[in-house]
């Protein structure tokens, strides 16, 4: 029996032992202060959110919500202290001791999550119209995506089709200005269809010899011929050349010291204007009609600087 | 019937040794096991010789004056639960008078504040509540200071310079200081430094000149959530004012209600 009672007492003596051994060692670690904020390490200073506590804080009176300004108490923690240094907010020398506390108040204050789920509840409509906000938001970013992609589209459309346009007035108007050219001739009783190109076997009886930089052209009432291959060639008409008798579409325009009407003077700055921008039509004109200054005296024979003599052609844009 | 004796004998020796082995062996373990001391000692501040003096001789010039009053215009964060970061202006004056006088007004977006210490006690009020808090004070502006915010877990917003020593206030976290050389604010030329903190980064603008004043403050919390900053910029310095006792006498509307300051509890 003493037996017994010795091999229990040792067993339970063994099981002692080893109890103190592990709570021995637990209250080392208890002793060297490993447990983090219990001994002060910062964080949680001041005794919890809603009202007026901290950043000059009071407690008591009526002052128990300071939220009131955001509709829910201790919601807006910094209403409750109107940004007054709580928790040293503010200076740098306390920085370590501030917190905004915008996790810790839901830690805190577990009821806010559990109100905000209730409510969600009692508004299912909430929930919805958030969802519905944020569908709202991404229609309307999509259209206003696709509104964008459709108006560069239809002006890339736009301006192609200007550009075409354009490219075909000019096109039209080179055309035009050629078959003005073809057409003048072809307008001179040549018949219709003589047009730049053409060829002719025979010359024109009125047809006189000239020679423009040291090539062989004919002209006869106003159309240019070249000589090619035995036969004759309509041709436009050479830069430089000079005949005795404009063609009759030419008009004649007189600049003189006397006075003139409104509509001779327009045309008169029409014309300088003409002349000073484009030299090369004025060349192009001056083959087909002359630039002659006109020589006036005082007593009625023309002097070179009171006028001078443009013979404009009727092509449009010429003058 | 003895050897049995004797061997029970030796089994019990046995295990008096384990528990006195395990005893002394859980008093003997290192404390290193429970908490990892600490073997290295903190860095030096790296901080620039030029932004030290600089900081320095800012200290001195304000630290020395016996009164000045000073205007602030302040911008600050506040980040709500929901992460959202709001932002709300205030003005700030100050009126100084060392060794133990300091009125503190503020006004801004969130509500006002006044708060007045004449060497003998602090008190707060909220204008627009009927309530004030009045305590117990020490009789000069730095050991008031220094117990505010372990004590009542606040302090009136740039404290930092209202002390004899603004520059041992400021620079007693430093890790980190640079130069940013010269800026404006508010045509006040001013000469911009940047430090760095374990929780806070900061820059202060220091005019230059003679009158060697901030222009400039940003705190950014930068280990809070969302990062608030609070912001003020300084103007208005006048070390020669002309200042009324009355300045720092509570000034209080009849019917205010005194109550107790909410006092720092630990976390349990």
């Amino acid at each position: 029996m003493n037996r017994k009672k010795l091999v229990g007492g040792l067993l339970a003596g063994a099981a002692l032992a080893a109890c103190i051994a592990i709570g021995a060692e637990r209250a080392v670690a208890f002793r060297g202060g490993g447990f983090g904020g219990f001994h002060g390490g910062g964080g949680f200073r001041g005794g919890g959110f809603g009202g007026f506590h901290g950043g000059g804080g009071f407690r008591g009176g009526s002052f128990g919500g300071g939220g009131a300004r955001f509709g829910d108490r201790g919601f807006a923690d910094r209403s409750t202290d109107a940004g007054f240094g709580r928790g040293g907010f503010g200076n740098v020398h306390n920085a370590g001791a501030f917190s905004d506390r915008a996790d810790t108040f839901r830690q805190s204050h577990p009821e806010y999550q559990h109100n905000a789920g209730q409510f969600q509840e009692a508004h299912p409509e909430a929930r919805q119209n958030v969802s519905q906000v944020q569908q709202n938001r991404t229609t309307e970013a999509n259209q206003l995506q696709q509104n964008r992609t459709s108006e560069a589209n239809q002006l890339q459309s736009n301006r192609t089709t200007e550009a075409n346009y354009l490219q075909g007035q000019r096109q039209a108007t080179w055309n035009n200005y050629h078959g003005n050219w073809g057409g003048y001739y072809s307008g001179l009783g040549l018949g219709a269809g003589l047009a730049i190109g053409a060829s002719i076997a025979a010359l024109p009886a009125a047809a006189a010899a000239i020679s423009v930089a040291g090539n062989p052209y004919y002209y006869a009432n106003g159309v240019y011929y070249a000589p090619q291959g035995g036969q004759y060639a309509v041709v436009p008409p050479p830069q430089g050349a000079v005949v005795a008798t404009p063609p009759p579409s030419c008009s004649t325009v007189w600049l003189a010291p006397r006075p003139i009407s409104t509509a001779a003077v327009r045309s008169i700055q029409q014309s300088r204007t003409a002349i000073k921008s484009s030299r090369r039509r004025l060349d192009r004109l001056s083959a087909h009609c002359q630039v002659v200054p006109l020589i006036r005296t005082s007593m009625g024979r023309p002097t070179l600087s009171s006028a001078v003599r443009i013979i404009a052609h009727s092509i449009a844009g010429a003058v | 019937m003895k050897q049995r004796h004797l061997g029970w004998v030796r089994l019990g020796a046995l295990a008096a040794g384990m528990l006195l082995a395990a005893t002394a062996a859980a008093q003997n373990r290192p404390a290193a096991a429970a908490a990892p001391a600490t073997t290295t000692s903190a860095a030096a501040p790296a901080v620039a010789e030029q932004v030290d003096r600089l900081l320095k001789e800012m200290g001195a010039y304000i630290g020395s004056a016996e009164q000045f009053t000073f205007h602030a215009d302040v911008t600050f964060d506040h980040v709500l639960p929901s992460g959202q970061k709001l932002e709300f202006a205030a003005a700030e004056e100050v009126v100084l008078h060392r060794p133990g006088r300091l009125y503190v007004e503020w006004n801004g977006d969130l509500g006002a504040r006044q708060f007045w210490y004449d060497g003998k006690s602090v008190t707060l009020y909220d204008p627009a509540t009927p309530f004030y808090s009045s305590e117990a004070a020490p009789s000069e502006i730095d050991s008031m200071l220094a117990q505010l915010v372990p004590k009542l877990d606040f302090a009136p917003p740039l404290a930092d310079f209202l002390y004899k020593d603004p520059y041992k206030t400021v620079s007693g976290n430093l890790e980190y200081g640079f130069d940013l050389g010269q800026n404006d604010v508010n045509g006040r030329t001013c000469r911009t430094l940047a430090f760095v903190e374990k929780d806070v980064d900061w820059q202060i603008w220091i005019e230059n000149g003679p009158q060697l004043t901030p222009c400039k403050l940003v705190i950014t919390y930068k280990n809070q959530p969302a990062q608030p900053q609070f912001t003020a910029v300084f103007s208005d310095w006048d070390f020669a004012p002309r200042i009324a006792d009355s300045v720092f006498t509570p000034e209080l509307p009849p019917g205010t209600q005194k109550i107790p300051f909410a006092t720092v509890t630990a976390a349990k």
